[in-house]
């Protein structure tokens, strides 16, 4: 399998040095979780890799011509237009009409918002409007999804609601996904592997593999209640 | 067949017979047609207003004007709010340009317009001032209020730059240019009607009003105050209609 | 000014509690004649009428003043009606008597209003536009005495271009009854002697002030009409200063509201004014 790496990274905001001469590598098809406390650089390490701000220094392969999606805290739907027209807004222009809106149509019954074409932003609950979102990052063509916190703020049920909509899109179009949370349980239940990141500058505490089909995943598994033992340790020190 | 009203609905007629009742007692108070005429005579006056043979050119010459005045200050109101929404510099500039303009009283600008502009340019040439100030200032605000973070999505998803304007700052800076050119045609279209009483255009309501006057018709000044105020009404209708078909999204 | 002695004697005089009011503008006399506290009031015929006619309780005495108009100005291509074609002449206010003077007479020289000749209404009051033709912002204006005389001294430049008077005589054999004394219908009611003694003594100052415009032209400057004599003098003159019974000239006044009345009724108040307008 191929790798994504970064090699040799060096970043600074001010005076506070967030990576100095760090490296990291994810594997393709993949979705890694990247978890560590506030403000250790996680989200800055995501948009150096989706391209939004230039590290100091340092080497990033296999990056190299791949699209990228970004799913963002919020949704960031656009208020004037439909559910439909937000998916559609990342689409290529030049895709005839008959094309945009089967793709579109895709994703919609795909993140369960049947019936909601015609709707606009204001008259969604958050949640829906971040399964737009989610439905939005993969109608785009993208080789690469990152997600930043895309769970943050929302209550349990609508996060596991939401875990489960992503994992089923993924489960059929599997590409890499890089996503970054400081929560424990999101981590468990959403990612293949897991990477603990400690406090600036930013050193790998552990690499933890979970081995469990994403579908199959509850917090009460046993399983899991170990492994996230593992990570509280981790992120204790 | 039953015609039925909200309570609201209700409650606004019956402010306007408020109205006309308070009008009719102080009519009969005064026992003057010169001090106040009684409504009936006046609802009269005004119909025989639109009877009148030049009533046409007299309500489109106002009307045109209002409108040449209004595209003008779009125009430059647009333009320059544009520069000023993206350049803070020049919006530091322009701020207090457009606050003197909106602050210095109508009737100054007229008389001093009266100095340097023909009679028939006074009054178009007063609608421009009083209504670019409003559209500019929005359309500034209607800039700088887009959310950076929708412009950066669009970014991050490669939109390109054409589509980022038309998709995202167009629909997000249309509001503000709805509100301001309600405040702008509310505005100046009061103000091209003084301007009118001043400069006596040969065609105008203005004109018209100042001619009553002279003749001592108060009711008709009274008439074409009326007609004036329903103008002024119609206006607002067509604007809200459109803000309802422009951003139905927000409703 | 056919006042100014009886102006003077009342000023001098005791025992009387009348009081003559000179105001600037005829606008500030018809107010007063709204509100009643005028019991005399001169003004221009056509507002005169305008006034009786929308109801107010005031009759038409006599006719004190007869042609004080002039077109004049610093424009020196014109000489003939026709070289005002496509020129800009200043005019007080639409609707008031110079206004509708001149364009009865642009129109009975083959002009029309406001599309060959520009008419413009921008100077309000006559001070105004006085000023305006003094200081050269208007070239041409219509201009009543005595401030023409005025201006014309002022300013070099400026010349009398027309008298409407003598233009109205071309086509009219009734003489041009402009402006109007009028005596309130209570005072004449209750106090005809009192207005009976007015009119003579008004009469009697007019015949005065033009046998003797010398003294009168004093008379004039004291009472700040006009700032100097030479000027008053010849104001005098121009002012065509005639005081007659209203009772003596009924059917020139028909005629010259007539005129009007044709082009438009409103100028005299939506009709020509009936049998009491004139008080005998």
């Amino acid at each position: 399998m191929m790798n994504l790496e970064i090699k040799g990274l060096y970043k600074s905001f001010e005076d506070i040095s967030l990576f100095r001469n760090f490296s990291i590598n994810f594997p393709e098809g993949e979705i890694t979780c990247i978890l560590g406390p506030s403000g250790c650089g996680k989200t800055t390490l995501l948009n150096i890799i989706g391209n939004i701000i230039r590290p100091d220094s340092g080497i990033l392969n296999g990056f190299d011509g791949k699209v990228i999606s970004y799913i963002f805290q919020d949704p960031r739907l656009l208020p004037w237009k439909t559910v439909r027209g937000n998916i559609e807004f990342v689409l290529n222009k030049n895709l005839p009409a008959e094309k945009r809106k089967e793709i579109t149509g895709h994703f919609i019954k795909l993140v369960e918002l049947e019936g909601f074409e015609d709707f606009y932003p204001g008259k969604l609950s958050g949640g829906m409007r971040q399964r737009v979102a989610i439905a939005r990052a993969f109608a785009y063509p993208s080789d690469i999804i990152l997600m930043d916190e895309p769970l943050k703020g929302l209550d349990i049920k609508l996060k596991l609601n939401l875990i489960q909509t992503f994992s089923q899109i993924w489960q059929s179009d599997r590409r890499s996904v890089i996503f970054v949370t400081h929560d424990v349980d999101e981590s468990l239940l959403l990612s293949n592997e897991i990477v603990v990141f400690s406090r600036a500058p930013v050193n790998i505490l552990t690499r933890q593999k979970v081995e469990m089909p994403l579908t199959n995943r509850s917090p009460d598994s046993e399983y899991l209640k170990r492994l996230k033992q593992i990570l509280l340790n981790n992120l204790g020190t | 067949m039953k015609i039925s009203f909200t309570d609201k609905q209700y409650v606004s007629i019956a402010s306007v017979v408020i109205m006309l009742v308070i009008w009719k007692i102080l009519a009969m108070h005064f026992g003057s047609d010169f001090v106040l005429p009684p409504p009936e005579k006046t609802f009269f006056t005004t119909f025989k207003l639109f009877t009148d043979s030049h009533f046409l050119a007299i309500v489109g010459s106002t009307l045109i004007r209002s409108i040449i005045g209004f595209i003008f200050s779009g125009i430059l109101g647009m333009g320059l709010g544009i520069i000023a929404g993206i350049n803070p510099l020049f919006n530091a500039f322009l701020r207090p340009v457009l606050v003197t303009i909106r602050s210095t009283p109508v009737i100054a600008l007229i008389l001093l317009a009266l100095i340097w502009f023909t009679p028939g340019s006074v009054p178009v040439f007063i609608a421009m001032l009083t209504m670019f100030p409003f559209i500019c200032t929005n359309v500034t605000d209607g800039i700088r209020s887009v959310d950076r973070e929708l412009v950066e999505m669009a970014q991050f998803y490669r939109a390109g730059r054409k589509r980022i304007i038309r998709e995202v700052y167009i629909p997000a800076i249309i509001p503000f240019i709805i509100s301001g050119t309600s405040s702008a045609i509310g505005f100046g279209w009061r103000a091209i009607i003084t301007g009118e009483v001043l400069s006596q255009p040969e065609y105008g309501i203005g004109t018209l009003m100042q001619n009553a006057q002279t003749f001592l018709n108060v009711d008709a000044v009274i008439a074409w105050t009326i007609v004036a105020v329903i103008i002024g009404y119609m206006f607002e209708k067509v604007i809200r209609w459109s803000e309802h078909k422009l951003i139905a999204w927000r409703f | 000014m056919g006042m100014i002695r009886l102006i003077d004697s009342l000023n001098n005089g005791e025992g009387h509690n009348v009081r003559v009011l000179i105001l600037n503008e005829p606008l500030q006399v018809r107010k007063m004649m709204i509100d009643g506290s005028a019991d005399f009031a001169v003004l221009p015929a056509t507002m005169a009428a305008i006034v009786y006619n929308k109801g107010l309780e005031y009759r038409l005495v006599a006719v004190p003043v007869w042609g004080t108009i002039y077109l004049i100005g610093s424009d020196t291509t014109v000489s003939g009606w026709k070289d005002l074609k496509g020129k800009r002449v200043h005019v007080m206010a639409r609707g008031m008597t110079p206004d509708v003077l001149f364009r009865y007479l642009l129109e009975e020289n083959g002009l029309i209003p406001e599309k060959d000749v520009t008419l413009d209404y921008s100077f309000p009051t006559h001070i105004d536009l006085a000023n305006a033709v003094a200081s050269g912002q208007a070239d041409i204006g219509v201009v009543s005495e005595p401030l023409a005389s005025l201006v014309i001294k002022n300013n070099r430049a400026v010349r009398q271009i027309f008298s409407f008077e003598q233009e109205w005589k071309k086509f009219q054999d009734i003489p041009l009854a402009e402006t109007a004394f009028m005596a309130k219908n209570d005072v004449i009611r209750n106090n005809r002697q009192l207005v009976e003694k007015i009119i003579s003594a008004y009469e009697a100052s007019t015949e005065w002030v033009n046998q003797y415009p010398d003294s009168a032209a004093g008379l004039i400057v004291k009472y700040n009409i006009l700032p100097d004599t030479g000027v008053a003098v010849r104001s005098i003159k121009r002012s065509n200063l005639k005081f007659v019974r209203a009772g003596d000239v009924k059917p020139q006044v028909e005629a010259y509201l007539n005129i009007f009345y044709r082009m438009n009724p409103d100028i005299t108040g939506g009709k020509i004014p009936d049998e009491n307008f004139i008080y005998r």
